[in-house]
């Protein structure tokens, strides 16, 4: 009952007019700077943080914010209209969506995935609400060695994804882990792999890596042909492109599912939505009937990922609000912010600034709501950028990759490794190679290798740490059935029919 | 479709042929007036949000508030490289008093570790504007009591004491020094950043932990963790219950410097006028109130001078350090 | 096909060996704890294991082209133009290479008129300098040209 007085007092102070204006300002921000291929959240949030300051703690907190879940609405257009993903939460979507974009479908998609995150945005607001004391606790009971099982689950969640041949698959993990490990090793603080540039000492970031091997190889892809990408124009007219009632029907639990699961793992500290978005891509491919449909324009595949990646993004603000330690990359840098206001991110917050706390998260159903109408209605124009002749759209689309991936970190060096892995990723694109698997082992890895190596240090070497945790032992016995999964199924199949 | 390519490559030739040209006859030339007579880019080698950010930020707002400079400061990120990027971006801005960048401890220990070409050496100092302390933290219910017997449990069983860190940084170097003048051995577990190590504190992952007074005032007001020394020469003013180390029998004062430096060969005048401007900075009260006092930072003004003698002292710290780490031979 | 599937994986080799040889310099095992070394050796050498697997086992295709050559001469003239692009970039500007990239590539694409390209070739890059320079505040490199 405090809780929800508490809400109507948040929703008095985030409805106040300049209040009210920010929210709106930062959602359409956030969904523009997420739209733009490249500059994802984290940097979004960085780039237009200097606008915030000069007002009051609590308004700009809401911008930000709506930066910040606006992106993660944001991302999917590029994803699921030009195959390049602009956070690494959103890689998972361009696998279906965009299939099912060229389809002629990208209004369903868009749609789907928009009523998805509003689900799953407010889901995850809700929990946040009722259940924050409760998860910060259990967020902290993961140390090193539980965040190697979760790694390990994650990596095994690939499997499903390496396509035709597992041999490809697995080299493409590789390649991801690899790069990885390039610069400055976080244990030790010695350079790895840079070959004496300076560039290389922060490691290889994952935006120029992924618009490299999904848009810019997508790109090289449609000038093979004289018409560039086939894609099925008949269907953009406007009553064709929003979702049915059957799409909704076939999304409704994928949605559920990927919101209670991205809201968990987005409480961990760490790689958080992208996990989430990845596990929950798996998971919807296991329990489909016909798995094959995933990767050629599965709804499903749209829904469960990007509700999962949107409930992570409440998750992250978690750890903030409640024990004033980040839980993402995005809300470090909102937490510098918070301390340049000059409000200190604490265990205290909640009873010490009521007012910011509750303000926040009633401006987050604000902003959820306003993000949903804005993206469902702009679904008919966002379309049309398909109509673009492709002469026209595929070098833009080069155009926004590298201005983007320049906007990172002001440098060009950036921009060549984009095109290198553009180069890259069509040869692996024309021979078979699975990319996606790349992708993901390289947003994962540096955690996987750092939980490892920190947990062996917390033991002094026996490896026995992995299984004397509860949590951890948990974790890896469920990934040892996953893995095996395929197995166990057709040895049990071969019993049951033995037995007839 | 090759004659479309053949025009094309033709105009892009023509076009660099003309860019070559004028760019060898583009004159370097300034007027000599007062300086500064255009606004003064404050390189920060990190991303905004972070330590440094916030400090190159307030000084730029009470700079501008306070008109101590005639043109206002542009704060510049550069992140990158452990800072190594947006120092080497200063520092080949030879001659040029319109940047300046601001001085962390990866100012020392990037270029030791990876042997980058640009180290303190690549600079003119400006001003050192401040001391962030360190505090050895525990877990609110820890076992540990104090700094003494803390050091009696390490004795008794070296590497039993898991202490959580940021690797190269200077957690490790007052560690470091901790250990060697208690003769004890702590379990060193490096993480990614200062907040992954408190959440390991928090969540009793790791024993104990240093932090800045900003970062852990928070977590100390909530009782959840517990400062049982500092590093500091005296007692710090926020926390007159908190021993230093020092008192506790262990000779260890250790605090990260800030400050500004510029780059080498700039004009004598533009010197005295940003080591001026420092000074009055350093004077306001909004500087005491916004910055210093929020972030809990030690005040500590030095000079040009003082400033470029403390940076060669820090460097041999460091390097004493990372010596008998065997990270650097 | 084949001669690209050879050519790709002899690549992947390439890259392991030079990865192992950068590795093998690292600390492997320090204090009963894997070092630095552990991951990329390990890493380098599994992908090399792997690939000569797949060099070994794999059925490559023999006789179908990577790609007829029309297609070839497109994605290769592409390529190249971006390339050279992104060289022009530090010594024309940013926006100027945008425009000269998005109306040259049109151009040689085809099927657009010409008045359409050159109009998109002029307001993109007006839009990106208001979108990044202006509202993001993104310092976009400048040309001997000054914009």
């Amino acid at each position: 009952m405090e809780t929800l007085s508490n809400l109507l007092h948040g929703f008095a102070v985030a409805l106040i007019p300049t209040n009210l204006l920010s929210c709106l300002v930062g959602v359409a921000m956030g969904t523009i700077i997420g739209a733009l291929p490249g500059i994802g959240p984290s940097a979004g949030v960085a780039i237009l943080l200097p606008l915030t300051f000069g007002a009051n703690p609590t308004t700009a907190m809401i911008m930000l914010a709506g930066i910040y879940y606006g992106a993660m609405y944001g991302g999917t257009i590029t994803s699921v209209l030009i195959n390049t993903p602009g956070e690494s939460s959103s890689v998972m979507t361009t696998l279906d969506g965009y299939q099912m974009a060229r389809q002629g479908r990208a209004g369903v998609a868009l749609g789907i995935a928009a009523l998805g995150s509003f689900f799953a945005g407010s889901m995850g607001v809700a929990l946040l609400m009722f259940f924050s004391p409760l998860l910060a606790d259990f967020a902290l009971t993961f140390g090193p060695p539980e965040y190697f099982a979760l790694m390990v689950l994650g990596f095994t969640a690939l499997a499903g994804l390496s396509g035709t041949s597992p041999l490809k698959g697995l080299i493409s993990v590789l390649l991801g882990l690899l790069i990885a490990t390039v610069g400055l090793d976080v244990m030790t603080g010695t350079s790895r792999l840079t070959f004496g540039r300076l560039e290389l000492l922060s490691g290889i970031d994952f935006l120029p890596v992924a618009m490299g091997l999904f848009g810019l190889a997508e790109v090289l892809v449609g000038v093979e042909k004289p018409g560039g990408f086939s894609i099925d124009k008949a269907d953009l007219s406007l009553s064709k492109v929003f979702p049915r009632l059957a799409d909704w029907r076939q999304s409704r639990w994928p949605i559920l599912r990927g919101s209670l699961l991205g809201f968990i793992i987005g409480v961990l500290p760490g790689a958080g939505a992208t996990i989430a978005s990845f596990i929950s891509y798996a998971l919807e491919k296991r329990l489909a009937k016909e798995p094959e449909r995933f990767g050629r324009g599965a709804i499903e595949g749209v829904a469960g990922p990007e509700s999962a990646n949107n409930a992570a993004s409440a998750g992250a603000m978690v750890p903030l609000l409640t024990l004033g330690v980040p839980g993402s990359a995005t809300t470090a840098i909102m937490m510098g912010a918070l301390m340049m206001y000059g409000l200190r991110p604490g265990p205290l917050l909640f009873t010490q600034n009521p007012d910011f706390v509750w303000g926040l998260i009633a401006s987050m159903y604000i902003g959820n709501i306003l993000l949903v109408l804005m993206n469902i209605l702009m679904i008919p124009s966002f379309v049309q950028i398909l109509r673009i002749p492709s002469a026209l759209l595929l070098p833009l689309i080069v155009v926004f990759c590298v201005v983007g991936v320049y906007g990172l970190q002001n440098s060009l060096f950036d921009v060549w490794l984009m095109i290198f892995f553009g180069l890259l990723g069509y040869a692996m694109k024309k021979l078979d190679f699975p990319t996606a698997p790349l992708v993901l082992a390289l947003v994962l890895g540096e955690m996987l290798e750092t939980a490892f190596r920190q947990s062996l240090t917390m033991s002094l070497g026996s490896p026995a740490v992995f299984l004397e945790q509860p949590i951890s032992a948990t974790l890896l016995t469920l990934s040892l059935l996953v893995f095996l999964y395929p197995l166990l199924a057709s040895l049990w199949k071969g019993l049951a029919r033995g037995t007839r | 479709m090759w004659r479309k390519v053949a025009a094309v490559s033709i105009v892009l030739v023509l076009v660099l042929g003309v860019g070559i040209l004028s760019g060898c006859q583009r004159a370097a030339e300034t007027k000599k007036t007062a300086y500064p007579e255009k606004p003064i880019e404050l390189v920060v080698p990190f991303s905004p949000g972070g330590g440094s950010d916030v400090m190159a930020r307030t000084i730029a707002k009470i700079m501008e508030q306070e008109k101590i400079l005639p043109q206002p400061l542009l704060v510049v990120n550069k992140p990158g490289g452990g800072g190594a990027i947006g120092w080497t971006y200063a520092a080949e801005k030879k001659g040029d008093p319109y940047v300046i960048a601001t001085v962390s401890s990866s100012f020392w220990t990037t270029p030791l570790t990876e042997k980058t070409p640009v180290n303190y050496k690549s600079f003119t100092p400006i001003a050192g504007i401040g001391l962030d302390d360190f505090l050895l933290l525990v877990k609110a219910d820890s076992a540990i009591t104090d700094v003494k017997q803390m050091v009696a449990s390490a004795k008794a069983k070296p590497k039993s004491l898991k202490m959580g860190g940021t690797s190269t940084s200077d957690d490790r170097v007052v560690t470091s020094l901790l250990e060697k003048k208690a003769g004890i051995q702590f379990n060193y577990v490096p993480f990614k950043g200062g907040g992954d190590v408190m959440t390991a504190l928090l969540g009793g992952h790791v024993d104990l932990a240093w932090a800045n007074p900003g970062e852990a005032l928070a977590q100390i007001e909530a009782k959840k963790i517990r400062p049982i020394a500092s590093a500091s020469r005296a007692r710090l003013s926020k926390f007159p219950g908190v021993p230093t180390l020092k008192e506790a029998g262990f000779e260890v004062v250790f605090q990260q410097r800030r400050g500004i430096v510029a780059p080498l060969g700039i004009p004598e005048e533009a010197v005295k006028v940003l080591e001026a401007a420092f000074r009055k900075l350093s004077e306001t009260t909004a500087w005491k109130k916004d910055y210093l006092e929020k972030n809990l930072i030690t005040p500590e003004f030095m000079g040009s001078k003082d400033f470029g003698q403390a940076l060669e002292e820090r460097n041999e710290t460091y390097k004493t350090v990372y010596k008998d780490l065997g990270v650097i031979k | 096909m084949a001669r690209a599937n050879l050519y790709f994986r002899l690549f992947l080799l390439l890259l392991a060996a030079v990865s192992f040889t950068a590795a093998r310099m690292l600390v492997y095992w320090k204090e009963g704890v894997p070092g630095p070394g552990f991951f990329p050796l390990w890493l380098s050498l599994l992908l090399a294991l792997l690939t000569a697997v797949s060099l070994l086992t794999g059925k490559f295709p023999r006789g179908v082209p990577f790609l007829k050559p029309p297609a070839v001469r497109r994605v290769a003239v592409t390529s190249g133009l971006t390339l050279l692009a992104t060289l022009l970039i530090p010594w024309l500007g940013m926006l100027p290479v945008i425009g000269l990239y998005l109306a040259g590539m049109s151009f040689i694409l085809g099927g657009v008129r010409r008045r359409t390209a050159l109009l998109t070739a002029l307001l993109v890059p007006i839009g990106i300098y208001y979108l990044f320079e202006v509202w993001l505040g993104v310092p976009l490199p400048v040309g001997f040209l000054g914009f």
